[in-house]
């Protein structure tokens, strides 16, 4: 039995729990909705009423992204390995003749494709508004592999405190405690930060910090990756954005990290 | 306290389990203090004991889910280490005491996903489900089965893969008295096939009749081991004789067989009806002497003691009179 076959039927198993407990039509549904509002109605930079700019309802999406997709990894995975532990199926499973390794990253690989199935379902109608009136497809392609990879992110984070923690109650609150952190205090603290020092703040420190949030190096890196040099003028970000090999050896380290560290957990469990 | 020896034979040979010296502790808790034992392939032994003296410690420090603080476990006559290996996981099926399964998925669907992880052992699926009787719940989906047949399901994927080593954990709760008669055909055809079975217990009437040995876990050792009877032997446990008045019944006559066939004589008068309790060495004279005296007793019965008589001597140190 290879330790694909393995992998593969751990995650195949949680994409159809998934699947059948109608998470992934619930909130697809509701993500597409957001997103097919914003497209239509827009906000912000262009205030029109309609389709507007690719450039404004993309820089829209990738704020909805930010507020959503980390939320969707926590609770998606929070309780991955508590459930299994609450359940009583984590021991049996440890038991069976395999690397429990497996297991978590079966499971992470399972949640990953929950997610992606949910945002292929979020972000098609709004993609195909936008291509029916005649923009690109690059850009949307582009939006929806750094939608899953930053919730790719969120359910390395919350897959390594199931397997620290073990227990559901305390989870859901870790979940949500993240999610505060992550998407609405630490922004807050950089502004705070500006404010206080009036903008006389080095930019190596700035810098510093958007590496210690993935959200952060989120909007940052498909500013990059879709934002043309206008749009990035008129956010104020020229020349401001860490080089982009930068941001994705960032990223991956903040997907693979939390990954390993509840990895080692998992193989420590009972030692 | 009974000491009957746990290991007969020396570094487990010709046992598929052998536990020496194993001691297990949490933070301000020493659950198993010197635990010996041996399971032999096709013996059924069972655990028994209060809550929280560490029976399901015990099958998980076998399982390699917990790693012992010190003492020696042996599988298949090796030394295993913290970590048990593929192979070696692959001689386990392991009922945990609580599983409650994915209810989103159907009988047959968690067994097909469990036996992908158990080393391919798909090919046995409908074997263990109609071993089990939930062929006709295969296709229902896990939340809309019972407490019981989810313990069936529980028990048909320990079964699969082919194990030499079930560890089963109050395998019977939740199941009603056909399925427990069932449930134990079902060993006794496993054990007739040399599958050992370790099996925690705290229905006591049940495993009586049909556990090859018993281990009573108390205050952190296997305080008492050995089949049931040789058990309720050592324990020197009383026989309870009840009796009614004969047509001759005669005190001074009764006073006598009993003071010459008891050393523990004891017996209450509930107006027509005696209860005496019976040392087992002086049983046998006793009732000869009762019986073959001319109607001085009648409505004879012979109470002799279980194992949950045994069990609550030995466990609470209730005497049984």
């Amino acid at each position: 039995m290879s330790t694909f076959t393995i992998l593969f039927a751990i995650a195949r198993k949680e994409f159809i729990d998934h699947l059948r407990n109608g998470w992934i039509i619930a909130v697809g549904l509701a993500f597409a909705i957001f997103s097919l509002l914003i497209t239509f109605v827009g906000f912000g930079f262009t205030g029109s009423v309609g389709i507007g700019q690719e450039q404004s309802t993309l820089f829209s999406l990738i704020n909805l992204v930010i507020y959503l997709v980390p939320l969707l990894g926590l609770l998606l995975s929070y309780d991955g390995i508590a459930g299994e532990h609450e359940r009583g199926t984590l021991d049996l499973l440890r038991s069976y003749p395999f690397n429990t390794t497996l297991l978590l990253y079966g499971k992470w690989l399972g949640l990953f494709l929950v997610l992606t199935a949910t945002l292929i379902v979020g972000l098609t109608a709004p993609a195909a508004v936008s291509i029916y009136s005649g923009h690109t497809l690059q850009a949307w392609t582009l939006l929806l592999i750094t939608s899953v990879w930053i919730g790719a992110i969120f359910i390395s984070i919350a897959i390594m405190f199931s397997v620290l923690i073990l227990d559901r109650g305390k989870l859901i609150a870790i979940a949500i405690g993240i999610w505060l952190l992550f998407v609405v205090l630490f922004d807050l603290g950089v502004i705070g930060i500006l404010v206080s020092t009036e903008g006389d703040v080095p930019m190596g420190l700035v810098n510093l910090l958007f590496y210690l949030n993935p959200t952060a190096l989120y909007r940052l890196l498909s500013i990059d990756l879709m934002m043309d040099d206008a749009m990035i003028t008129q956010l104020g970000l020229m020349g401001q954005i860490p080089p982009t090999p930068a941001l994705f050896a960032a990223i991956t380290a903040w997907t693979v990290i939390p990954a390993a560290i509840a990895g080692w957990r998992i193989g420590a469990l009972g030692k | 306290m009974l000491q009957r020896p746990v290991i007969n034979s020396s570094q487990g040979e010709g046992m598929i389990l052998s536990l020496s010296g194993v001691r297990k502790g949490f933070p301000g808790k020493e659950v198993l203090k010197s635990i010996d034992l041996q399971v032999a392939p096709g013996q059924l032994v069972a655990l028994v004991g209060n809550n929280g003296q560490g029976k399901t410690t015990l099958m998980k420090l076998v399982l390699g889910l917990l790693t012992p603080d010190t003492g020696e476990i042996l599988i298949n006559g090796e030394t295993v280490a913290a970590s048990r290996t593929t192979s070696q996981k692959a001689l386990f099926g392991y009922l945990p005491e609580t599983t409650a399964f994915y209810p989103n998925l159907s009988g047959q669907e968690t067994l097909n996903y469990l036996s992908s992880l158990k080393q391919g052992a798909h090919s046995r699926i409908a074997e263990v489900l109609a071993i089990v009787g939930l062929q006709h719940a295969a296709k229902q989906r896990v939340k809309t089965y019972s407490k019981g047949m989810k313990q069936r399901l529980g028990l048909a994927q320990a079964l699969l893969g082919d194990p030499k080593l079930l560890l089963l954990d109050e395998p019977t709760n939740g199941l009603d008295p056909s399925g427990i008669h069932e449930f134990y055909q079902i060993l006794e055809r496993l054990k007739s096939e040399d599958v050992a079975i370790l099996m925690s217990s705290h229905l006591l009437a049940e495993i009586e009749p049909r556990s090859d040995a018993l281990g009573l876990l108390k205050d952190g050792i296997i305080s008492a081991y050995g089949t049931v009877a040789e058990l309720i032997n050592d324990a020197e446990l009383p026989s309870i004789i009840k009796f009614q008045k004969g047509q001759n019944y005669n005190q001074q006559a009764l006073d006598q067989i009993l003071q010459q066939h008891t050393t523990e004589k004891r017996y209450i008068e509930q107006t027509e009806t005696f209860v005496l309790s019976c040392h087992p060495s002086h049983k046998q004279a006793l009732l000869l002497a009762l019986l073959t005296t001319d109607n001085l007793v009648a409505k004879l019965t012979v109470n002799d003691p279980g194992l949950e008589e045994l069990f609550l001597q030995l466990n609470n140190g209730l005497k049984i009179t």
